[in-house]
């Protein structure tokens, strides 16, 4: 009798806030449409994983046998990268390249909320992870926080997945902060739409996996799943594959991935002070990064006789195409006819390319620091 | 200050300073297949 009772026996307060988190993160998911398909899956995750003896976790538990094949493999987030890579128009980015810069600019914040982290007491290499979270990229932070930070894996990734949704809401006042009215102002010439010649747009996959490569081998998986999705995509003949890839592939992944991350949320693991130290610093991170991409387009201004919007900057970190969106959307409340989009997805899509190199770079560099 | 503090600065720079690199070489080698492939059609 005593067995049939032994979950509610077992019941405790860290379990009920689990649970409570767990329905939080379904509430934000479901009322207030932030990341839904990944909030979602964590959510639920986090509620199978709390409840005591629960049977989807522990050595034969089905969480934690998707957790070993597709986490501590690295599969899961390797995999959506196929899947992001098909769904991304280079594009933009190919008729606009100097836009590179801005990707690389909106890195900032992950180097920074690094060294915050350190001086906050995180040994360097969960300092790396938290700091990644500014990339922007959930797989890419997953992928990172795995190889160094495996236990800080659930608020990581809940960090990631959040504040890219709340994008709208943390970008516009760092950016308001650190521009003028004259410089929001600022209009961009818009560049005639020329069609990217289709081999370049096969090549580019192909290129930038062996070059960043020959850089940093640990960013080959990284970088090179994500291009394999785009060279899918953009080669022309593999329209089943790449429909795959973008739909189903997307989603079966997407679904394992979220409630299997959402069952790494065990109470005793979570309900840490560093759990709220690294959803503080991630904020931090997207801060970060906005500010390094805005300030980077006002020193460019200082040579440049053709101003840029430093604006645009901003647009430079990954979350897309949900920051160009932001960047467009302040730049009308200025000046209903002024359109930087264009400017600002090439920015935004050449942030998704600057944040997976950031990540393969971290990978590589920090063993080396230690060393 | 600690050697983790130094470690940190270490990984810093260097990635800062290598995502600018690595970004500069794809800007360039994005304007040169622009350049070798400009006449072909999409």
């Amino acid at each position: 009798m005593q067995e049939l009772f032994a979950g509610i026996l077992g019941f405790q307060l860290g379990h009920l806030a689990m649970l409570l988190i767990g329905g939080v993160l379904i509430y934000l998911a479901i009322a207030k449409d932030y990341e839904p398909m990944l909030l979602l899956p964590i959510g639920f995750g986090a509620i199978l994983a709390n409840i005591p003896l629960s049977s989807a976790i522990g050595p034969h538990g089905a969480l934690t046998v998707l957790f070993n094949a597709g986490i501590d493999t690295e599969l899961f987030p390797l995999l959506i990268f196929v899947a992001v890579g098909a769904m991304i128009d280079f594009g933009p980015l190919l008729q606009n390249p100097a836009m590179l810069f801005f990707g690389a600019a909106a890195q900032f914040g992950i180097f920074a909320t690094m060294m915050f982290a350190i001086f906050l007491g995180f040994d360097l290499k969960v300092a790396a992870s938290i700091g990644i979270i500014g990339a922007a990229d959930g797989p890419t932070s997953i992928y990172v926080a795995k190889r160094f930070a495996a236990d800080y894996i659930g608020p990581i990734t809940v960090a990631a997945y959040s504040y890219m949704s709340l994008v709208p809401i943390i970008q516009p006042p760092v950016i308001r902060a650190l521009t003028s009215r004259k410089e929001r102002l600022i209009r961009m010439t818009p560049r005639p739409a020329t069609d990217v010649p289709r081999v370049v747009r096969i090549l580019f996959p192909i290129v930038v996996t062996i070059v960043a490569g020959l850089i940093a081998k640990e960013s080959v998986a990284l970088v090179g799943f994500l291009m394999f999705g785009n060279l899918i995509r953009e080669c022309g003949v593999l329209e089943r594959l790449s429909n795959a890839a973008q739909k189903e592939l997307a989603n079966l992944v997407t679904l394992l991935l979220g409630i299997t991350i959402g069952s790494t949320m065990v109470a005793d693991k979570f309900l840490q002070p560093a759990t709220l130290m690294i959803m503080g610093m991630g904020l931090l991170a997207f801060v970060f990064d906005t500010a390094g991409g805005v300030l980077f387009a006002k020193f460019l201004n200082i040579f440049l006789k053709e101003k840029i919007n430093p604006m645009v900057g901003a647009a430079g970190i990954s979350a897309f195409p949900m920051s160009a969106r932001v960047i467009q959307r302040m730049a009308q409340k200025e000046d209903p006819t002024n359109f930087v989009l264009m400017q600002s997805v090439s920015a935004n899509v050449a942030g998704q390319v600057g944040s997976i190199i950031a990540g393969g770079l971290i990978l590589a560099l920090v063993p080396l620091a230690l060393h | 200050m600690n050697i983790t503090v130094f470690q940190g600065l270490d990984v810093a720079w260097k990635g800062l300073v290598g995502v600018f690199t690595v970004l500069i070489l794809f800007y360039i080698l994005i304007k040169l297949m622009l350049f070798a492939f400009k006449d072909k059609k999409r």
